[in-house]
């Protein structure tokens, strides 16, 4: 009976979940990776994958970057579940700091991309439900915007100010502080 | 589904508001009070009160209030004047918050309350039967936005007198819902010049019970904290005490006057120290402060230069968390300020969104606000209150997210 369970839990870490992007490109993933996802979990959880699942949201070129992601902190989040055992001498803690450390730069790099891409991976995140991807993705951008004057921002983002001169000094007014 | 008028993606190009309000949500406040000016559909995002739970808040004013305060159910009964309220925003329309505490001060059981601390929108106090006894009773917090309160239990040891007790309040809405007590007690041995023993009581909202860790403390910790047991809150001195990356820090002093900074978790715990930047010569230290603005630590001593016969402050800024590295900020000679500076003149509070300190000018009742950024003052006038000298300050930061043991019952 034992080893029939290992059997079962093996087949199940090897489960593979195709993921099928806008323009119609199909990528195999495993069930560990496809899970960040809680969207995608649940339809997991319903037993609706079979055959695939179609992500109408989320173009082919967005799809490659998140299941990059994905991969990258699934093992992560194995290798955390492996540690958290009974070993905490200093071999092991080295080796989690180097795995944090190295994450930390694949995030880095990650976030490397131009506005439009990073603005498509928030949505594909939000869709997805993908919590440490919007997390990191909205961080970047907020990062980007906090200091910026609103003529910055208007122009970084290509916004009209459709405020009237009265309101705009009203603002002003009001939180005068802030704009110092 | 949204019936709202105002759906999809109308603030910027590409993304619904909801993941907007994702992103202005990691902004800091002062970048967002700014941000209303980018248009019509950002400001109306950020104004709106459904999202002010989600977005970061200013600071919009200072409560000054009296070391004791008389409630309803104190022999005195309540009194007036026993607090004002700084308005630091310059809108129409003032600001729904009741600057007496009436939701709290008129409440039949209660008696005295002391403010004992202020943290990101909440207040707390310690319930006493009357002036001249230091028991408590139990801790009320409230949050002054919302009016809403609970009261905490004591840690259920005897405490000692006031003086040789401290308690410090954390509180982030913007990371949880709950709050920690840290609560120092000292206990004075029997022999003379025998070291005080100190026990640190730790109490969760969301757990809802106080934890104790009196065994903590080696002998090493003692040697190397030495003056940890030092009083560092004295709520009428100005702030030493601030919250920063989720760790207390207290400013405290060595047997030789050493200033440093206690850094704590708020389970009491973990503990270290940050030193402070290196000494201003030929200047004596007369006060110091720490504070916590702009989510940085920030660290003003305040020395008398004898060769210009006047104080000066300096700002100093822990820019670089990790490095632990104090930037000067800013060096204010507060006799060119001021016109006049006395030895009751005192930093009251620290502006937790920008480079302002605030002053109370002892010998006219004034609160004076420094604007580091353009080097000048604005004078709030608060002439209607005469305790505003050894009132306690506590800085006003709208919190609209409620901890779930505020369920005003007592």
């Amino acid at each position: 009976m034992a080893s029939a369970g290992s059997g079962d839990e093996k087949a199940a870490a090897a489960a593979m979940i195709t993921l099928i992007s806008s323009d119609n490109e199909k990528f195999e993933v495993t069930e560990a990776t496809a899970t960040l996802s809680q969207t995608i979990r649940h339809m997991i959880e319903d037993g609706c994958t079979d055959g695939g699942v179609p992500l109408p949201n989320v173009t082919s070129k967005i799809l490659a970057r998140v299941i990059e992601y994905c991969k990258k902190h699934a093992t992560a989040a194995a290798g955390e579940e492996g540690s958290s055992s009974s070993f905490s001498d200093a071999a092991f803690l080295e080796v989690d700091r180097a795995f944090l450390e190295e994450l930390e730069e694949f995030d880095d790099a990650f976030l490397e991309v131009d506005r439009a891409t990073l603005f498509d991976l928030i949505l594909a995140a939000n869709y997805l439900d993908i919590k440490g991807l919007l997390n990191l993705t909205c961080q970047k951008v907020a990062d980007s915007v906090k200091g910026k004057t609103p003529e910055q921002i208007r122009e970084m983002y290509n916004i009209v100010n459709d405020l009237t001169p009265e309101e705009e000094a009203e603002i002003r007014r009001e939180t005068q502080w802030a704009f110092e | 589904m949204d019936s709202r008028k105002r759906c999809g993606m109308v603030a910027t190009a590409g993304l619904p508001d909801d993941l907007l309000l994702e992103i202005l949500s990691r902004v800091p406040a002062k970048s967002l009070c700014r941000f209303k000016c980018v248009s019509k559909a950002w400001r109306d995002l950020i104004a709106d009160p459904i999202h002010r739970t989600k977005l970061p808040q200013a600071m919009e004013g200072l409560f000054f209030m009296e070391n004791q305060i008389f409630c309803a159910g104190a022999r005195d009964g309540c009194e007036g004047d026993q607090f004002s309220f700084v308005d630091l925003t310059l809108r129409s329309l003032p600001l729904d918050i009741d600057p007496c505490f009436s939701f709290l001060t008129e409440l039949p059981g209660l008696q005295i309350l002391a403010l004992q601390d202020s943290c990101n929108g909440l207040l707390l106090f310690e319930h006493r039967p009357d002036t001249l006894s230091d028991y408590v009773l139990g801790y009320i917090v409230c949050n002054s936005t919302t009016k809403q309160w609970g009261t905490l239990p004591t840690c259920g040891c005897p405490p000692p007198p006031s003086p040789d007790r401290h308690i410090y309040l954390a509180f982030d809405s913007a990371v949880s819902p709950h709050f920690h007590l840290v609560l120092f007690h000292m206990h004075w041995g029997k022999e003379v010049g025998e070291e005080p023993e100190m026990s640190v009581h730790a109490y969760s909202s969301e757990t809802r019970t106080w934890s104790h860790s009196q065994t903590d403390w080696d002998e090493h910790d003692r040697r190397g904290l030495k003056g940890w047991d030092q009083e560092c809150f004295q709520p009428s001195d100005g702030p030493r005490h601030a919250f920063v990356n989720g760790m207390l820090h207290l400013l405290i002093q060595d047997k030789d006057l050493e200033h440093q900074i206690l850094v704590m978790d708020v389970k009491g715990k973990s503990k270290r120290m940050i030193a402070m930047p290196a000494a201003v010569g030929g200047s004596c230290l007369a006060f110091d402060f720490i504070s916590q603005s702009q989510g940085c630590l920030h660290y003003f001593n305040e020395v008398f230069d004898h060769s210009k016969q006047g104080y000066e402050v300096y700002i100093w800024v822990l820019q670089d968390y990790d490095l632990q590295e104090w930037v000067l900020k800013d060096r204010v000679n507060l006799l060119k300020l001021l016109g006049k500076m006395r030895w009751t003149d005192r930093v009251v509070a620290i502006h937790q969104d920008c480079n302002v300190v605030f002053f109370v000018q002892s010998s006219n009742h004034k609160l004076i606000a420094y604007y580091a950024d353009r080097k000048d003052v604005t004078v709030f006038t608060t002439s209607q209150n005469q305790g505003l000298d050894w009132s306690v300050a506590a800085p006003y930061v709208p919190c609209f997210s409620v901890p779930p043991v505020l369920t005003n019952k007592h």
